[in-house]
């Protein structure tokens, strides 16, 4: 992420956002921030009254641990098929409460009516933060990739993620339509660096972060992006699915 | 860090309008001499109707009788006022700004302090929410759509202060050209002028929602604005969701009004705060697809 920040530093405003990157992260902030909030406001608050607990300070962790422990413990029961992935949501909302729970002062205890507001409050506050840099902290472009192209990137890559196609579908759409090259930057290697070969044969140059100006510099030695396609004496078929896409986007 | 819960340990949730708007547009000049003790109980009288007057736009409700919550409304917002520091201010600088030729010096002294003290009382006023919430039966809408109502209106004090960090040294140097100056504050007035009005009815309909939410599930005006069990049952929920509707439809327009005026914020330092390392690492999880 600091690689992310540093990036943005030199080159904010070079970059965009896409409208569909920028709905899925203030989705996905949303929704995340939500699940912590939810789980403090019902399953915590109502265990802590169960127990009779009024109030709690830096040394009472043990209850705050009995508590995620026993989830846990219900989570097994309940999700075979999930239930790594949804341990470790809980493990994230475990890690909040507890370093929430140890700031308090020596010797300070705060009424459970107190001490979990504040745990709500002062996530909405940092959820905010996250969000300022989608909501106005980078340009942000709206674009409605034709089906074709993100079908072709599907394709072309080997997309297993609907809503990754869409960005790069975006970023295809939005090179060819201003015949600039885009260079889309991200951190998931996973789903699209590992990808960085197929992405490059369908004209989407793809660079984590940390690599996003030198990466900018080279496109730049090159020919536009037409002009660059026009050059090129026979195309593969993926390349050929491409451009049919794209003449149907930028001509519709 | 757990910073907001600085000993609000009251039982009091007491959020009303408590505020002459934001000190905004500049006057070239005004009759400012000897008016200081008739403007503060002025202040202190306009902003207990203002406050009454946002009580005759609520919805009819079922527990209590208006006439007794406007009496109890009266005494609670002006013995608040009375005793709030930010308050008082707040006229002072109005004073500054009403007649800014004379005092430009003067509000660029204080208004920033000024603004973070608006800002923590903001601060306040989300953990008053969370606490409404934590103790009711209420949508996870409810909370997020007020908290974004109430952090757009600290989003928009961060604009204008860097609005008028910009444009201070010109204004402070233009003092011997009133040409100049007039044209200035003509400038600054006219770019506030769209957020004005719209921050204001944000506001109102956020602290309408929250009224409706509170005197409706209070069974005596004794317990309005106190820390109580919310129970929806006791709310008409089809008027909840009309409030939250607004309140939203409203936060995205001052969103994009604001906007342009953001530049860049770099994006959070998720190895810093545990809250956002939290949200971060359940961000990763949640885009897991399934199977």
């Amino acid at each position: 992420m600091k690689a992310c920040s540093d990036f943005l530093k030199e080159a904010a405003s070079q970059c965009i956002i896409s409208s569909s990157v920028k709905t899925e992260a203030l989705e996905l902030i949303e929704h995340s921030h939500n699940v912590i909030v939810s789980f403090i406001h019902d399953p915590l608050k109502s265990y802590l009254e169960s127990k009779g607990i009024k109030e709690l300070g830096n040394r009472d962790g043990k209850i705050i641990a009995d508590f995620f422990s026993e989830q846990k413990a219900q989570l097994g029961k309940l999700h075979y098929k999930r239930s790594n992935i949804q341990n470790e949501i809980l493990g994230a909302v475990e890690n909040y409460v507890a370093s929430q729970l140890h700031s308090l002062k020596d010797g300070k205890k705060l009424p459970i009516g107190i001490f979990l507001p504040v745990l709500a409050a002062e996530l909405a506050i940092v959820k905010h933060n996250m969000e300022a840099p989608f909501k106005g902290g980078i340009r942000c472009e709206e674009i409605e990739p034709n089906d074709s192209v993100v079908s072709a990137v599907v394709i072309g890559a080997i997309m297993g993620n609907d809503k990754d196609a869409l960005h790069l579908a975006s970023a295809l759409q939005y090179q060819f339509r201003r015949n600039k090259w885009v260079l889309f930057v991200t951190t998931d290697q996973k789903d699209i660096l590992n990808r960085e070969i197929e992405l490059r044969e369908i004209f989407l140059q793809c660079s984590r972060p940390e690599w996003a100006l030198d990466y900018q510099r080279e496109t730049t030695k090159n020919k536009a992006p037409i002009e660059h396609v026009q050059d090129i004496k026979s195309y593969t078929a993926k390349q050929n699915r491409i451009l049919d896409a794209m003449k149907k986007a930028v001509t519709t | 860090m757990i910073s907001l819960s600085n000993e609000k340990s009251s039982d009091n949730l007491e959020i009303v309008r408590r505020n002459i708007p934001f000190p905004q547009r500049f006057e070239y000049e005004g009759d400012t001499i000897n008016k200081t003790f008739k403007d503060y109980k002025a202040a202190i009288i306009e902003t207990v109707e203002e406050n009454l007057s946002l009580l005759d736009e609520l919805p009819p409700l079922k527990t209590l009788k208006i006439e007794d919550i406007k009496k109890r409304l009266r005494k609670i917002v002006e013995d608040n006022l009375k005793q709030d520091p930010v308050f008082e201010k707040s006229i002072e600088i109005e004073r500054y700004a009403d007649d800014i030729w004379k005092y430009v010096e003067s509000y660029f002294r204080e208004i920033f302090e000024y603004h973070d003290n608006v800002r923590k009382r903001l601060d306040s006023e989300i953990f008053d929410i969370c606490r409404m919430f934590f103790n009711s039966d209420l949508p996870m809408l409810f909370l997020t759509t007020i908290e974004d109502a109430v952090l757009i209106q600290k989003d928009y004090l961060d604009t204008y202060d860097k609005q008028i960090r910009k444009g201070r040294l010109e204004l402070l140097l233009s003092r011997n050209n009133r040409k100049k100056f007039e044209k200035l504050c003509d400038a600054h007035n006219r770019w506030i002028k769209p957020f004005t009005e719209r921050m204001d009815k944000l506001e109102r309909t956020r602290i309408k929602l929250f009224w409706y939410t509170d005197f409706s599930n209070s069974a005596t005006v004794d317990e309005m604005f106190k820390v109580k069990s919310i129970k929806s049952s006791a709310l008409d929920m089809e008027i909840i969701q009309s409030f939250i509707d607004d309140l939203r439809k409203q936060v995205k327009e001052m969103e994009t009004l604001i906007a342009p005026k953001m530049g860049f914020s770099p994006f959070m330092s998720y190895e810093k705060n545990i809250g956002a390392r939290s949200i971060r690492k359940i961000m990763e999880l949640a885009d897991v697809p399934e199977g």
